[in-house]
């Protein structure tokens, strides 16, 4: 499959806040519709490198770029996120105190809350009239990868995505980014070595980097 | 932002909104204690500022001598334009132990009567005003022993029963725990503190006169009040104590939501945003607790004047108390302008680290 030459995501002489890459810079480019895996061990840095790709922190040092747009401000990291990138953070990331439909509806707005829940169908995740506390560690997680699937943003990143999902469910998880249009540049960190038949390029964090 | 804000209203556990709303009402209970002390004056002076009393003087500074007193009332009296002049007689009394004014029927203008009858001229009987009907149970029907005490001829003191006819409110001179008498006061008093001349108000008194028309001695009489100007600074005191108390709850509030505000930055919320929609939590917020508060301390402070205060009497009616404009818009904005620091301000301090340092902190 031929993929685009566009360079979606790119990092040069990066660092950041944690892990090796707070004392080692990194260079690090991800082209459009590319699907990698950030894998390593524990303390390696790969939340960290993965919130600088996805403009959920800024760098330390370094230049950033996200579709073309230099990422040295907050309110520009603000706009990708907004316009660009959807991110799937550890523990889900929701609002515990609204009901899941509180939750979808601000998450993707109003036009993509149907798709979001034929999904959670699939998925059989409850959500009529749930609250988000009700929901498991493992519905959570799905409930937020849903979200961030739906927004069709062109660039997404999960951080541990299917950590507390069962081997069907992190299957599905898996086809569910799997079916992501060709054009989505897709970042996953995480352990889980089924990722790695999904990912085009597998970066690990380690010493030898 | 309309709809999150009110998402996250109803989605907090009752406890959490619970204490903001408390908060909230408490501000507005204090501030709005204040109306009353800030209005009543103004209300009363309003109340008793009368057209009949603005050809009506009140000449205070009186020779000691009875002699020179009596020649000045002649004096006075034969001033062009001057109907009458009425020696007034205030004397220190005590009824059933409290302490009271007794003043001659014929010092007294205006009186507001409530309850029976005015006393006849050339009996003892009395009036006697509503706090000290409250204060002493003597009311209509009895007969009361005053006991006049005579502070300027020590050891002396003297008794005098009047038949009670009658309950009024405060009038003129507006002193509240007033008994007010036909019996003849002249023997049991050195000398009349002052004199009242009523005149047809083309009158030109003499210039070494000081003589006051009454609505100015009514004036100054309610504006002299003095214990309210201190309930008003004790209430001050209160309300910056719970701002400081209450700023600890703020801070408490969002680091409560911190977990919130990191999902919506994460979803590409930004900060305006979501400021925006804390600062629409106040408003609701504001919307519950601004009347409840009011009204709660509104009507504290109205009791707080009538048992404390100097400015009412105790049994004054809720009018005295009637907030003016400006009173309200000053509580409902100082209800807003502490509830800002108490939510939008920690809001502002929660969201200033990345959305990463955010994501880490949930849960701390």
């Amino acid at each position: 499959m031929s993929r685009s030459t566009a360079v979606a995501i790119e990092l040069q002489a990066v660092t950041t806040e944690f892990g090796i890459t707070r004392e080692r810079p990194m260079d690090l480019s991800v082209r459009a519709g590319e699907r990698v895996l950030i894998n390593g061990r524990s303390g390696a840095g790969k939340t960290s490198l993965l919130y600088v790709m996805g403009a959920l922190s800024l760098a330390r040092s370094g230049d950033v770029r996200i579709a073309d747009t230099a990422v040295r401000r907050e309110s520009v990291a603000c706009r990708l996120r907004s316009q660009v990138i959807s991110c799937v953070v550890q523990n889900a990331g929701l609002v515990d105190h609204w009901t899941v439909a509180q939750n979808i509806r601000a998450a993707v707005g109003r036009g993509r809350v149907q798709e979001v829940e034929q999904r959670l169908d699939d998925w059989s995740v409850p959500f009529r009239g749930v609250g988000s506390r009700e929901l498991s560690g493992g519905e959570r997680q799905r409930l937020a990868v849903a979200c961030a699937l739906a927004r069709r943003s062109r660039i997404v990143v999960a951080d541990e995505p299917t950590a507390s999902l069962d081997r069907t469910n992190r299957d599905a998880v898996i086809d569910a980014f799997a079916s992501l249009p060709a054009e989505t540049t897709v970042v996953v960190a995480s352990h889980d070595p089924e990722w790695e038949q999904w990912a085009h390029r597998v970066i690990t964090l380690g010493d030898e980097l | 932002m309309v709809r999150n804000a009110f998402a996250s209203l109803r989605g907090r556990s009752a406890a959490s909104i619970g204490v903001l709303v408390i908060a909230g009402i408490l501000i507005a209970t204090l501030l709005a204690m204040v109306i009353p002390l800030r209005d009543g004056r103004d209300n009363l002076a309003s109340h008793y500022d009368r057209s009949s009393w603005s050809n009506d003087y009140l000449v205070e500074s009186l020779p000691e001598a009875a002699a020179a007193v009596t020649k000045l009332e002649g004096e006075l009296r034969s001033v062009d334009g001057v109907r009458e002049v009425v020696p007034q007689y205030f004397l220190d009394a005590t009824v059933n132990g409290e302490v009271a004014s007794l003043r001659s029927y014929d010092s007294a203008l205006d009186l507001d009567l409530v309850e029976g009858r005015l006393p006849r001229p050339g009996t003892c009987e009395a009036v006697v005003s509503r706090d000290i009907e409250s204060s002493t149970g003597v009311g209509v029907g009895d007969r009361a022993t005053v006991r006049i005490e005579q502070y300027d001829m020590a050891e002396r003191a003297e008794s005098v029963v009047v038949e009670v006819v009658g309950v009024v409110d405060r009038s003129h001179p507006l002193v509240p725990g007033s008994v007010v008498t036909t019996c003849d006061l002249v023997p049991l008093a050195a000398s009349p503190v002052a004199l009242l001349v009523s005149t047809d108000g083309s009158v030109n008194l003499p210039q070494n006169l000081s003589a006051t028309d009454l609505n100015s001695v009514a004036e100054r009489e309610i504006r002299s009040g003095t214990s309210s100007g201190i309930l008003g600074l004790i209430v001050l005191l209160l309300v910056l104590l719970s701002f400081v108390v209450l700023a600890s709850v703020g801070r408490w509030a969002v680091r409560s939501r911190v977990s919130e505000f990191a999902a919506l930055r994460t979803w590409g919320y930004g900060r305006r945003a979501i400021l925006g929609q804390v600062s629409l939590e106040v408003v609701l917020l504001w919307l519950i607790a601004a009347p409840v508060g009011s009204l709660v301390g509104w009507f504290l402070g109205w009791q707080f004047m009538r048992r404390v205060g100097d400015v009412a009497d105790p049994a004054s009616g809720w009018w005295v108390a009637t907030p003016s404009w400006t009173s309200l818009v000053l509580v409902s904005g100082g209800v807003l302008l502490a509830l800002v620091p108490l939510t939008v301000l920690p809001a502002v301090a929660a969201l200033r680290p990345s959305v990463a340092v955010m994501l880490r902190r949930r849960g701390e």
